[in-house]
């Protein structure tokens, strides 16, 4: 029965390497105000974009938790489920992020310890260690890898600062399955007290160039706006958010050209 | 007050003596990959690599220059030489390079490629008396993961090793290379596959150099000696038109190029005078016609490469006498120059069995070059050109128009025609083929200053071959354009795009018989972005794209270069991570790589893949520094041969 089930969801999962995202397929896929944004955020601090760079853990002034689940395509067998956790020390913090992605024939799961710290006004930089762990229906074994990614990020000026992120800058021929590796550079600016813009670039050897840009709009003090496109599938995004004390709630829209839409929803809470 | 700022602006360039250092692989870079492009002469890159680590370690005190030491700076025209010669002959001094930018034909990028290779120090009376003895050694290891050639005779591994000693005029060199695959040590006397020494003299008098030993020359526009780089390389840059003449010691690792001898250059008022002479055994391979009794060259081995036994059966199998006289004189802004040489083969080239691309090529044992060239400079414009004749009567003659019409505006203007059968063994002429022959057109480029911190350039090649060539089999026709657009808002900030395109005829892979002919073509284009949030850090990111036809493939780059200068120890390191995807060998992508000094890396990017690489750079003293290089890669590439690591490492000791 499932074995049928699996040929098109398997067909959707590889295809969706080169084209979802446009980066590589072991992208958390965490966060619906970075989805909003058309994922154009290894510049912006946040929550969870500090696990798309981990050189942005240090701007979360306290500590918080939060969970995302991410549905593609309307497809449950495609869903993430994500949880994450930041505590910030003095002039760092550090990170867990958990992630599931899947269903019971087809699974990935991923955590990632990572580490940010600020080197200077204007510098930080971040580390995290990854731990993988993929099971396909049919295989007997489990592939377990171990890798790393890192990143930087430069605040240019009070209003413009850039983001830099490496995921797996490993040889292949170190490890027995190959892991996909990436670069990733992006910059944004703040217009206005209200208006964040951004644009990136990544290049995975899962996928090509992958070109996105984005923007945060705070029409009100806790409500935002977000918009954003990605060339990976032509995909236009949109979002919103809300804050109400300390729960930061978000909601993120992503279109793909032949796949349909991709939803996220994430709850933040932060321990203030 | 205004004597501290003086001092200050002395000071600034002292100080940014390290960071200046650091520019060298971007300056190398900038022509290196072009240099790639050109498979037929792809050791140039290598040169050219070797001659700027060289000049920066040696350079030029401008401020005490002649125009004769100012053209050691060889990647700026005769037209940049002679402003600046009179910028500082008018102005008295320089104080910062960065004053150069505002000499007549310079701007700020090309200051900026200028900086590490000149001081401004001038160098006390006592300092030029004091006769003090210099050393330098280098040592360059590096290995390959896994070895390209198992089946060598030797380790898979490869050595550089260079000695050199300055003591007042006197200087001297020995450079040993032993290549991936060659054995260690061999002969009688156990050497080096390749080993080269010079001892120079130089002087202030009549008698300017006197060269014993390996040594390299060139003079005028190259069509009849310049065992150097061949000028006219890059389509945009400001530089690479410079004519002049010299003869330099031998430091470079190309094992047939260069002459093993003595050359000595004259001097008396406007009138200069060189002559040389030299015997060196070259690679080649022989053969018999029929008998044993006559043997002759088939042919010539340029690779240096000695690991297989018909490599090994061809190395310095043949002796070339070559010898040579040159003479020039200045009149006011004109300068006439003429150069005799011969080589002599002590085996005859011969070719008993020509295919028609072949029907030019030389036969015989010995040749002769006649070349005459003139260089007139009134005001504005350079007018340059040159004509070498072989006694079968054919020429080469180059005509060049260098003009400046304002101080943000520069023009080239060169035409070519090399005759097919033209031959010079030691000649690379502007914008000959890599055969040095059977080529004709024309060149134009400018470079503007379109707006503050707005630098534009671009430039056309046209060219026919009319006969044919390596993969074409008939008279075929080729343009090259280039644009590339500059932005520097600060010193901190750069941003660079650039577009190619190249067309060339090549035969049809499969076409039967006669063979018909297509055009291949490639579009490049390249967006580079590059920022210093410290003095201390530097990160550049490069995005490439490239597509051929008719192949109709494409290939896509991104890389992600940092460099971080570490404050608490005296080391650098440089980080590189780069991303690629290309459609095949056709559409691949050549990102040049920060290497050891004296040496460079332009790996061909292709398949789908991914290179990093990591380099750290100790200087514990003034007088030793360490480098050590680990570069990996890997890419799903069809023949599967797409794992692959090196390992360099380089001491070097000064005392």
């Amino acid at each position: 029965m499932y074995s049928l089930r699996l040929i098109p969801v398997s067909f959707i999962f590889v295809f969706l390497f080169s084209s979802a995202r446009g980066g590589d397929p072991y992208f958390p896929a965490a966060g619906a105000g970075e989805s909003g944004m058309g994922w154009s955020c290894v510049m912006k601090p946040g929550f969870w974009s500090s696990f798309h760079n981990q050189a942005l853990l240090p701007f979360n002034k306290s500590a918080a938790t939060g969970i995302n689940y991410h549905s593609r395509f309307g497809i449950s067998e495609l869903g993430t489920k994500s949880a994450a956790l930041v505590m910030p020390l003095d002039k760092a913090a550090l990170g867990f992020v958990y992630s599931h992605f899947g269903y019971r024939d087809l699974a990935r799961h991923s955590a990632g310890l990572a580490c940010g710290i600020l080197l200077s006004e204007k510098i930080s930089a971040g580390v995290q260690a990854d731990f993988f762990a993929e099971k396909t229906a049919g295989e007997y074994r489990e592939r377990r890898s171990l890798s790393f990614e890192a990143g930087i990020h430069i605040k240019a000026s009070e209003q413009v600062s850039l983001g830099i992120h490496l995921f797996n800058p490993v040889p292949g021929s170190f490890r027995k399955d190959k892991l996909p590796s990436s670069v990733r550079v992006g910059s944004g600016i703040r217009l206005s007290r209200d208006l964040f813009a951004s644009a990136e670039a990544e290049m995975s050897t899962a996928g090509g160039l992958d070109i996105r840009t984005g923007f945060e709009y705070d029409p009100f003090r806790s409500f935002t706006i977000r918009g954003g496109f990605s060339s990976g599938g032509n995909s236009f995004c949109f979002g919103m958010g809300y804050i109400v004390r300390s729960v930061q709630m978000d909601l993120g829209f992503s279109t793909h050209d032949r796949l349909g839409v991709s939803t996220a929803v994430s709850v933040i809470f932060a321990f203030k | 007050m205004k004597r501290g700022i003086i001092i200050l602006i002395v000071l600034l360039p002292v100080n940014a003596v390290y960071p200046q250092e650091e520019r060298i692989p971007d300056i190398i870079m900038e022509i290196a990959e072009q240099l790639s492009e050109d498979e037929t002469d792809a050791d140039a890159a290598g040169d050219f690599a070797i001659r700027l680590y060289e000049l920066a370690e040696k350079p030029v005190r401008i401020n005490t220059a002649d125009e004769s030491e100012l053209s050691r700076l060889f990647f700026l025209t005769d037209f940049q030489i002679k402003a600046l010669a009179d910028y500082i002959r008018k102005t008295g001094r320089i104080y910062s390079v960065y004053e150069i930018a505002a000499v007549p034909g310079f701007n700020t990028p090309l200051s900026a490629m200028v900086a590490p290779f000149v001081t401004l120090e001038e160098g006390t009376q006592e300092e030029k008396k004091k006769i003090r003895l210099r050393n330098d050694i280098l040592m360059n290891f590096s290995v390959k993961f896994p070895p390209t050639d198992t089946s060598a005779p030797g380790g898979s591994w490869k050595m550089l090793t260079k000695y050199r000693f300055s003591a007042g005029p006197f200087s001297g060199s020995v450079t040993s290379e032993k290549d991936a695959g060659e054995k260690f040590l061999q002969g009688k006397i156990p050497v080096t596959d390749f080993l080269s020494a010079n001892l120079v003299w130089e002087g202030k008098g009549f008698v300017r150099k006197v060269i014993a030993g390996d040594f390299g020359a060139r003079y005028g526009m190259g069509t009849g000696i310049n065992t150097g780089l061949r000028t006219g390389l890059s389509l945009t840059q400001p530089g690479y038109l410079s004519g002049g003449d010299d003869i330099r010691p031998y430091t470079s690792t190309d094992e047939n190029i260069f002459f093993r001898g003595a050359a000595v250059q004259l001097r008396s008022g406007k009138t200069g005078m060189t002559m040389f002479w030299s015997r060196n055994l070259i690679d080649a391979t022989l053969d018999t016609a029929g008998t044993q009794a006559y043997v002759y060259i088939s042919t010539f081995q340029r690779s240096g490469l000695h690991t297989t036994s018909s490599s090994l059966a061809a190395r310095d199998a043949v002796a070339e006498t070559s010898y040579g006289l040159s003479l020039s004189t200045d009149i006011r802004s004109l300068r006439l120059s003429l150069l005799w040489t011969q080589n002599r083969f002590s085996v005859p080239v011969m070719n008993d069995d020509p295919a028609p691309r072949e029907l030019y090529d030389f036969t015989g044992s010995v040749n002769t070059t006649f070349t005459a060239g003139y260089k007139y400079m009134p005001g504005r414009v350079l007018l340059y050109g040159e004509l070498s004749v072989n006694p079968t009567g054919r020429k080469a003659f180059v005509q060049g128009l260098s003009f400046k019409p304002s101080d943000r505006l520069s023009m080239n203007l060169v035409y070519r025609h090399y005759d097919p059968g033209y031959i010079s063994f030691h000649g690379k002429g502007l914008f000959s083929s890599s055969s040095g022959d059977n080529s004709e057109g024309i060149f134009g480029n400018f470079i503007l200053e379109a707006a503050k911190h707005l630098f534009l350039s671009a430039g056309v090649d046209v060219k026919v071959n009319p006969w044919l060539k390596y993969r074409c089999s008939a008279p075929s026709y080729g343009i090259s354009r280039e644009v590339r657009l500059r932005y520097l808002p600060s010193e901190k900030v750069s941003f660079e795009a650039v577009y190619s395109y190249r067309q060339t005829m090549l035969d049809q892979p499969e076409s039967t018989g006669i063979k018909k002919q297509c055009q291949s073509e490639a579009t490049s284009l390249r967006g580079s972005f590059r920022y210093m949030p410290l003095e201390k850090l530097t990160l550049t990111t490069r995005i490439d794209h490239k597509s051929v036809s008719p192949a109709g493939s494409a290939g896509i780059s991104m890389l992600q270069d940092i460099s971080w200068r570490i404050g608490a120890i005296p080391a650098t390191v440089w980080f590189r991570h780069c991303i690629f995807r290309t459609g095949d060998w056709d559409s691949r992508i050549y990102a040049y790589e920060n290497d050891l000094v004296h040496s460079f890396s332009i790996p061909a990017l292709w398949g789908n893949g991914s290179r990093s690489c990591v380099m750290i750079s100790v200087r514990p003293s003034g007088h030793a520094d360490f480098r050590i290089k680990f570069a990996f890669g890997e890419s799903s590439v069809p023949d599967g041969s797409g794992s692959s690591s090196e390992l360099k490492v380089q001491a070097r000791i000064r005392f």
